[in-house]
């Protein structure tokens, strides 16, 4: 429980962030959209209505789990991994066209970054699963939460190299 | 359909896909989208790489 609430607050802290930094962006008129090209913006969108209805999916099924009390894991696993999932889709979605990293951004540094966060995820991960704490009372515990984020992470770091690859072969 | 025009325009500058993107402000591969014909760009881009290319907008986008 003390795991979620931690998740919880940073979830939001991060949300308040995203939310100053875009009013900062506006009113010095730097805004983070106009960093990226008029058909970068279209595909993200894009991204983003699939991500969110991915979302809205998941969290569907959550609720139907748990309405025929037959959820194998507690909360808010489920809902948290609706929302990693999402992520991961709008992210994956997002960089097949082209349309994650700003023109100025290196897609290597990047790449490493994702690398480090989801290396970092899956380690947590395996030792909490070493440790036994991924299941309690024949359901998955929120400590499954750090393997949802890692293989999310692999699978953004995955579609970023293979972007850089065939993008490398179409120069 | 191909932008053949504009290929035949930025390559008779000598400019590659990336230095034409620099100039116009978008990533190289939005310029490599709309010589392939797979995106449609605004009006203000169009304008933007006629600019870049000495071209009017009949001479590259206008299809006959």
């Amino acid at each position: 429980m003390k795991e979620a609430m931690i998740i919880a607050v940073s979830m939001t802290a991060a949300f308040i962030f995203i939310i100053i930094a875009n009013i900062a962006g506006k009113k010095t008129g730097r805004q983070m959209d106009s960093q990226f090209d008029e058909r970068q913006i279209i595909a993200r969108n894009k991204a983003y209505m699939t991500g969110f209805f991915v979302i809205l999916l998941l969290i569907l099924a959550d609720v139907l789990l748990k309405m025929t009390a037959s959820a194998f894991y507690v909360d808010p696993l489920g809902e948290l991994s609706a929302v990693f999932i999402g992520i991961g889709v709008f992210a994956i979605l997002a960089i097949w066209n082209d349309a994650f990293l700003m023109p100025a951004q290196k897609p290597g540094l990047m790449s490493l970054l994702y690398g480090v966060i989801a290396a970092e995820r899956m380690l947590r991960f395996l030792f909490s699963l070493r440790a036994g704490e991924c299941f309690s009372e024949g359901k998955l515990t929120l400590s499954n939460i750090n393997g949802v984020i890692g293989i999310t992470f692999f699978a953004i770091l995955a579609a970023l190299l293979l972007k850089q690859r065939s993008s490398r072969s179409e120069d | 359909m191909k932008n053949l025009n504009m290929k035949a325009a930025r390559a008779a500058k000598d400019y590659s896909q990336q230095e034409l993107a620099d100039i116009v402000g978008v990533t190289r591969q939005t310029i490599n989208a709309i010589e392939k014909g797979d995106y449609n760009p605004t009006i203000k881009l169009c304008l933007a790489i006629c600019k870049a290319l000495d071209k009017t907008l009949d001479e590259l986008f206008w299809e006959d």
